[in-house]
């Protein structure tokens, strides 16, 4: 009888042990509430052993936040190699292998894009130079009945469309591929100040009131140059968009810009206006670009982008980080 | 006047040669940076035209050089490179104007008169056709003995256009002349419209309408012989 109780009580003891060091393993909380004092040796061996584990877990913790600081050190810009420390984990080593496969693939795809950036500008401009000098002294041919000079002038105004639409793809792709990183303290009311100089003569012309609340003036930190061209969008659809003798209002509030302007209601849906070739269809001629490029702009920079119609106002309201 | 056009592209090269020589320019060329390099180092131009991208080396060291040897050679960049920093670092070099690619040959002949004038310090500032006196640097008009009362953007219209005159000068190439990138199309033809309208009406008032004609669809021409 004494065996089987001793038999028992050494089944409980290692049933005991087991649960705990798994409880331990996995719950190191409600082994304390447990308060099984009286297992005190079975508690001290079973600590021993989550020590143990413990610390291998924080050698790996240690090398895999040693490979995500190298990770977080990794700009595609920079040409400087991706080193990882050699790890005792097999694994790691896998992982790390894999990891500088993907860099380098990484690395490729973006000087390719980055190539040809610079190759369709410079492949598709000479070109279209070329066609339109061709038209340009064509033009000023003796003799050209007036059918000819109509059908030259569409061949040169299109091929001034594709110009400008070259370079509005090209600037698209250099902020995607973060080209202006020349990050400035930016007066946002400056910016929009001289932007507005730039468009007096077409405000003027369409007989446009412009109401200005400028509020305090605060700054951004950004490129200025992706500031003017932002602004520089904004108003010009805020002027094209606009009625004869109609208005045009910028408010500005602590780090919020509203512009709103007097004008028809959109017959294209408010959510696509920032796909790229969107485009209000009543106004030919239009790039279809110029939202985009807001768009990627506002993304770099945090910057909060809202459209919205009321009141018959467009209003686009833009909240600075 | 000599001019030195150093562009790699043959056959941009050869239409800014067309364009240049009706000009009545003394014009020679290079299509590779040494021959460039050569050019600029045996003969003395009045003007040099250059490309950025040139095989063999970069143009902006041909400018470098012309700056450095002969600082009277008035230079304009013209490239497909259409960043702020690339016109700053032309212009920081000692060009005298930057044009990018693709851009109108009635601007670009606008432009080299416009440095021509400054550089070689005519001694008159003025364009005379006839009855019609422009002067560049008081920026005024006179059209048979009165000054008119242009604004500016009707001022420099007329000014290009004079330049080029005798020629179609595209709606386009105003535009892109008046303001650069800043303006889409549709809206700058109307514009142009606009002012090119006003300058007539001014012209007409004082018996010199005959010098503006318009090419229909097309743009406008300055009349002069």
């Amino acid at each position: 009888m004494n065996r089987i109780n001793g038999l028992y009580a050494a089944i409980t003891v290692m049933a005991i042990f087991t649960g705990l060091c798994l409880a331990s393993y996995f719950f190191p909380q409600q082994l304390l509430t447990f308060g099984l004092i009286s297992l005190i040796p079975l508690l001290i061996l079973g600590i021993g052993l989550r020590m143990i584990t413990n610390r291998r877990i924080q050698g790996l913790r240690n090398q895999l936040t040693q490979i995500i600081g190298t990770l977080e050190e990794f700009d595609v810009d920079e040409p400087k190699k991706v080193i990882f420390d050699k790890s005792t984990y097999p694994l790691f080593n896998e992982l790390n292998e894999s990891i500088l496969e993907l860099i380098e693939r990484i690395r490729s795809n973006y000087q390719a894009n980055r190539q040809f950036t610079q190759n369709a500008s410079h492949e598709l401009q000479t070109p279209l130079a070329i066609i339109k000098g061709h038209g340009e002294i064509l033009l000023n041919s003796p003799n050209l009945k007036e059918k000819e000079i109509t059908a030259l002038g569409v061949i040169l105004q299109n091929t001034n469309r594709l110009a400008k639409l070259n370079h509005a793809l090209i600037l698209l792709s250099k902020i995607e591929n973060n080209r202006y990183s020349d990050v400035e303290t930016v007066s946002i009311q400056h910016v929009i100040s001289k932007i507005l100089s730039n468009f007096k003569d077409l405000i003027n012309l369409q007989e446009i009131k412009v109401e200005k609340d400028f509020g305090k003036e605060f700054t951004v930190e950004m490129s200025e140059t992706l500031a003017e061209i932002l602004f520089a969008n904004l108003f010009q659809n805020a002027i094209r968009y606009n009625v004869e003798e109609g208005f045009i209002r910028i408010q500005i509030q602590e780090r919020t810009v509203t512009i709103s302007n007097s004008g028809e209601v959109l017959e294209v849906a408010p959510a696509s206006l920032f796909k790229r070739f969107k485009r209000e269809s009543t106004i030919e001629e239009s790039l279809g670009l110029g939202l985009s490029i807001v768009q990627r702009i506002c993304e770099l920079y945090d910057i909060k982008i809202t459209y919205q119609h009321q009141h018959g106002l467009h209003q686009l309201i833009l909240v600075f980080p | 006047m000599k001019v030195l056009i150093v562009e790699d592209e043959q056959e941009l090269l050869d239409l800014m040669l067309r364009y240049m020589k009706r000009e009545g320019y003394v014009c020679e060329h290079a299509t590779t940076f040494r021959e460039g390099y050569k050019k600029i180092n045996n003969h003395e131009y009045d003007c040099a035209i250059v490309d950025l991208n040139l095989p063999g080396g970069d143009g902006l060291k041909l400018i470098e050089i012309l700056r450095k040897e002969m600082s009277n050679t008035a230079t304009i960049i013209i490239s497909a490179r259409n960043t702020v920093n690339d016109r700053i670092n032309g212009l920081e070099v000692g060009a005298d104007d930057y044009l990018t690619k693709p851009f109108n040959l009635s601007e670009l002949n606008a432009r080299i008169k416009a440095i021509l004038r400054r550089k070689t310090n005519q001694m008159s500032n003025e364009l005379v056709f006839g009855n019609l006196q422009i002067d560049l640097d008081k920026r005024s008009v006179v059209a048979n003995q009165t000054t008119l009362k242009l604004t500016k953007k009707e001022f420099d219209i007329l000014v290009y256009l004079a330049r080029n005159k005798n020629r179609v000068v595209t709606k386009d190439s105003i535009a892109e002349y008046l303001w650069g990138d800043y303006m889409d199309d549709a809206f700058s033809y109307d514009f142009i419209y606009a002012h090119v309208k006003n300058l007539r009406k001014k012209l007409v008032q004082n018996d010199c309408g005959d010098y503006l004609k318009t090419v229909y669809g097309v743009g406008y021409k300055f009349i002069s012989n």
